[in-house]
């Protein structure tokens, strides 16, 4: 019952949340000054036609970016709630089948990054908590401090430019020409994925790998530990049963933010790499003042981190009594 | 003056490549391919850099592609493809003859509409290659006047077909012209007004001017009528005879396919009867439109003018053009754009072979130009376009495979000028940016040679805001008007002009009579302004006690419109003011120089929109267009000269656009492998840009290796 009323609540924060997110949301879009028709009329002009200010008028009127805000937000928010995101005024397309079309390859992306972070840094942290300062340690931390520091549009084109000498070609792209179709295909498709995971995962990796060994590190001295060393439990189960289960903790409730991570800060290596994902979507949206695509992708992505908070919270509830204590104490 | 540009850009080729070889790799138009491509012949024909002596199968009339298809069933036998046989075009410009097979691949943006599209584009008439300006007839067969030049006939190809395999007809042009083309007009043909009940605008949303004549001071459309399946004629109310001229500049194609059209234009002139083309609403065809092409267009208007406008975007369309497009993924950075031989082309080769020779056009779309640069380094590009900051990076990367090949432009200079408004709302600034000695100072206060350096690499030339050599208009003295750099004199010019000045640094020059700073507000848009320009400018601006202040404007079209820019850097690029004059004739407020006279022009000479009523030489720019516009008679061609050449005279007097750099070529990177690539065309909008490469005679000498 107590846990039903935590994940109650929990819910129920989360909408509060999302309801805030889409208002500020709409309202930093619209902060630029200028709006769409502008971009509109650039670009008429630009093909050298004739544009007066009643016709400019009339395509604000068309647009509906001539009223209020507020009326403007609701209307937005009221079509949201009933599947009707609005027109892409770029794409002259329904603003979620866009998005759905994009989601996918950033999703399958974001996902497979995240599972690869996990898997790479876990072991490699505990492996460094394990050999403090010996070698091993010493040559870890600094690919990880170096990992952390380094920008990830810079590492793309670090890579892109390896590629291109190992290769002769730079790896542009997620999937082939002619999308997956065959084997062949596939295989190219998973040699394109190497470049976006490693440069996308590598500031979360060695983030998560120092976390990782700073926690595990933190356990080696409980009393706990020291207990079933000496009880004679074998370095591995210790590991692995009972130190592992304790650092979870800090690992997992960072998922939100990691989600968020991947989410948006792959947008600038995304153009690097030319990837079909949200991002350089978004940005071109922005830039043009599209304001119901780009109100739709920054909604989307700021649902996914409300909901990776959610699971990550829920996550923990299930992982760690000490979270149901508290709430039941609270 | 070319020459030296060249050599320069030699030179500093060379510096940067010792392994270069002289004359292998150097950025000239000749001698490139001969002595990189090793079956290359050189440029015998004069107008490519790489014809070839390659083996052509001659017996193959059509591609090996098509033939398959043929013979599955799938499509109809060549002759059935082709207008019949007296009526298909032999295509002159082709070269030299070439194989089948390969595809090209190209590079471009996301919004580039503009860009691929020439490269397939088909009009009704089309510029000479030869650059004389003269138009000859493409799509259609012949065209010829009447006398008076009031009466005009077009001849079509009898058999043509559309790239579905629906015939091609004077039908589909007179559809395209009263249902597609023209607003709600009246009995006499002139237009309603926008509030005017009834008013309607054209489907397409573009009123061309290349249909209209004007009679004291009211504009009449044209009249198309249909003579037979394969001959209609247009009437103007008074003579148009640049109606060829206009048409390949304004509206270009002139047809469309009314058997998939009439599905999604709704008929506005009351005919319930005719079977062709059946009454339906905006709602119905908007709703038919949604579904045809999986869109979700808001209005009936949007949508007309996406499909009848930009028609070439989508490939649903049946087309003339040479390639069509097999998806519409043409704004999905990091896809490729694949265009396929239109298996109905209207085109073949002197040998009577179906053009296209290649199989496919394929557009990376990409935005990052780092992006495309390392496609060039890659060489991975058959035809690749990058920026003079690039040429080195690029030229040695790619010596053994590529070679570059220069079209010039008709661009006065480079973008980076200054066009003060002439009609700017401060009237203390306006009596100073419309007294021709300011622009003298403001022109020769800025070192040239150092900006030279400073951001074009000195590839560039120090010059005035003019046509280049070449070009009509051109003339040496105005090419080189107040280039020469001379603060003093500039200092001595604004004395005159403004109060004392003490010359303090930091401080400016106050305008006469007042004590406000004389400040320019430079207006831009943020992409593509060179920031480095701009600090030059500002400090020599300074040093005369002129304030220079920049600022982005992300909306300063819309701003110009409402005459609120002062200054701006605006470019002139016309080969010709008779044909296309709005940017050199205040008769439009789109260009900043212009503003408020060119909405008293655009207003039917009115001020009560804001218009202001030009006087003088900018006057005078008015009267030399009216004259043109009307001259019909025996002298004609004398009076259009005369007008131009005072035209041309009138900005050489005022200089309103001062430009300090010449504008740079357009560089075409071209992989060795591909034939028939000219070297000697200009890259101009009036010639529809890369539509003058004839991209359906393009080949490869090695079709094995070519891109597939």
């Amino acid at each position: 019952m107590d846990k039903l009323k935590f994940i109650a609540k929990r819910l129920l924060l989360a909408v509060i949340t999302m309801f805030l997110i889409s208002f500020v949301v709409f309202f930093v879009i619209q902060l630029p000054p200028g709006d769409f028709v502008d971009t509109l009329v650039t670009n008429m002009i630009a093909e050298g036609e004739k544009v007066s200010q009643a016709e400019i008028a009339a395509l604000r009127e068309l647009y509906g970016v001539d009223r209020p805000f507020l009326e403007q937000y609701f209307d937005w928010l009221g079509g949201i709630l009933t599947g009707d995101w609005g027109t892409s005024f770029n794409f002259n397309e329904n603003v979620l089948s866009i998005i759905l079309e994009y989601l996918g390859p950033t999703m399958m992306l974001s996902i497979v990054t995240l599972i690869v972070q996990y898997v790479v840094s876990i072991p490699i942290g505990i492996y460094a908590a394990k050999h403090q300062y010996s070698v091993g340690d010493y040559a870890l931390t600094l690919v990880g401090f170096i990992g952390m520091a380094i920008p990830h549009f810079l590492f793309a084109i670090l890579l892109m430019y390896i590629s291109y000498q190992l290769t002769g070609t730079a790896v542009m792209g997620l999937f082939p020409e002619g999308g997956i179709v065959d084997f062949a295909s596939f295989l190219d498709f998973l040699k394109r994925l190497i470049i976006p995971i490693i440069v996308i995962g590598l500031g979360g990796t060695c983030s998560s790998i120092r976390s990782t060994r700073a926690l595990m590190l933190d356990e080696q001295t409980r009393p706990y530990v020291l207990c079933t060393r000496a009880k004679g439990v074998k370095e591995s189960t210790l590991t692995w049963k009972y130190e592992l289960r304790a650092i979870l903790n800090p690992t997992v409730s960072g998922l939100g933010g990691i989600i968020a991570g991947i989410f948006n800060g792959s947008t600038i290596t995304a153009i690097v790499l030319l990837l079909p994902t949200l991002g350089p979507i978004l940005l071109q949206a922005l830039k043009t003042q599209d304001v119901y695509l780009s109100g739709g992708i920054l909604l989307i992505s700021a649902t996914l981190v409300v909901i990776g908070t959610l699971i990550s919270d829920l996550l923990l509830a299930v992982l760690d009594p000490r979270i149901q204590y508290i709430e039941e104490t609270k | 003056m070319k020459k030296g540009k060249r050599i320069l850009a030699f030179l500093l080729t060379a510096a940067m490549s010792i392994s270069m070889l002289a004359g292998c790799g150097a950025p000239t138009q000749t001698g490139t391919a001969s002595s990189a491509a090793p079956d290359a012949s050189g440029g015998e024909s004069g107008g490519a850099s790489s014809t070839a002596e390659v083996e052509v199968d001659l017996s193959q009339k059509e591609a090996p592609m098509l033939a398959e298809q043929v013979e599955a069933g799938e499509l109809p036998p060549l002759e059935e493809r082709l207008p019949v046989a007296e009526d298909v075009m032999v295509e002159p410009d082709v070269l030299s003859l070439g194989n089948y097979g390969g595809s090209i691949t190209a590079r471009v943006n996301d919004n580039a509409r503009w860009n691929y599209g020439p490269w397939t584009e088909q009009s009704m008439f089309r510029f000479k290659s030869d650059n004389s300006g003269e138009v000859e007839a493409n799509v259609c067969k012949d065209f010829y006047a009447n006398e008076d030049y009031t009466v005009w006939t077009i001849e079509l190809r009898e058999g043509m077909k559309w790239s579905d395999g629906e015939p091609f007809t004077a039908d589909d042009v007179i559809f395209y012209y009263d249902h597609m083309s023209t607003p709600a007009l009246h009995e006499d043909r002139t237009a309603y007004d926008v509030d005017e009940e009834g008013y309607y605008p054209a489907f397409t949303s573009k009123p061309y001017n290349c249909y209209q004549v004007t009679v004291d001071g009211e504009n009449y459309w044209a009249e198309f009528e249909k003579v037979d399946d394969y001959t209609f004629t247009v009437t103007f109310a008074a003579p148009k005879p640049s109606f060829p001229q206009e048409v390949a500049i304004d509206n270009k194609w002139m047809f469309a396919p009314k058997h998939f059209y009439v599905n999604i234009v709704a008929r506005k002139d009351g005919v319930t009867d005719d079977p062709t083309f059946p009454l339906i609403t905006e709602e119905e065809a908007l709703a038919n439109a949604n579904e045809l092409f999986g869109k979700d267009w808001d209005s009936y208007n949007t949508m007309g003018k996406d499909t009848g406008y930009y028609s070439w975007d989508y490939h649903i369309i049946p087309s003339l053009r040479s390639f069509i497009a097999v998806a519409d993924n043409w704004n999905k950075v990091g896809e490729v754009y694949e265009l396929v031989r239109n298996p109905y082309f209207f085109k073949t080769d002197s040998e009577g072979r179906q053009l296209p020779y290649v199989d496919s056009l394929k557009f990376y779309i990409i935005n990052e130009e780092d992006q495309n640069v390392l496609k060039l380094v890659g060489g991975e590009l058959t035809i690749g376009n990058f920026e003079s900051a690039d040429y080195s990076t690029v030229v040695s990367a790619t010596q053994e495979t590529h070679h570059v090949v220069e079209w010039n432009t008709p661009a006065w200079s480079d973008t980076n000028t200054i066009a003060l408004n002439q009609t700017v709302k401060d009237l203390d600034k306006r009596a100073l940016f419309q007294d021709v000695r300011f622009r003298e100072a403001l022109s020769i206060a800025v070192d040239r040679n150092l900006l030279n350096n400073t951001i074009s690499d000195g590839m560039a030339e120090a010059v005035q805001a003019s046509p280049p050599e070449g070009a009509l208009g051109y003339d040496e003295e105005w090419r080189y008007k107040w280039t020469e750099y001379d603060p003093d004199r500039a200092n001595e010019i604004l004395d005159e002009l403004t109060e004392p000045w003490d010359r303090a640094s930091g401080t400016y020059r106050k305008m006469k009579g007042t004590d406000k700073d004389l400040e320019i507000i430079y207006e831009y848009k943020d992409d593509g302004m060179n920031t480095e320009f701009l600090s030059v400018l500002k400090s020599s601006y300074a040093a005369i006690g002129v304030k220079l202040s920049e600022k982005i404007n992300p909306e300063i079209s819309t701003a110009i419109l409402a005459n609120e820019v002062e200054a701006t850097n605006e470019t002139v690029a016309t080969i010709n003011p008779s044909l296309r004059p709005d940017s050199i004739i205040p008769m439009r407020n789109f260009m900043c120089v212009f503003s408020a006279y060119g909405k008293w022009y655009e207003d039917g000479k009115s001020t009560a929109n804001g218009g202001l009523e030009p006087t003088g030489d900018m006057l005078e720019l008015i009267t030399c267009y009216e004259n043109i516009r009307t001259a019909t008679g025996d002298d004609r061609e004398q009076v259009i000269e005369e007008n131009i050449n005072r035209i041309y005279e009138l900005h050489k007097e005022n200089v309103w656009f001062i430009g300090y750099l010449s504008a740079l070529p357009n560089y075409y990177l071209v992989d060795n492998n591909l034939m028939n690539f000219p070297d000697d065309r200009i890259n101009a909008d009036e010639f529809r840009f890369a539509s003058m490469m004839r991209p359906e005679q393009l080949y490869f000498a090695d079709v094995e290796s070519a891109p597939q």
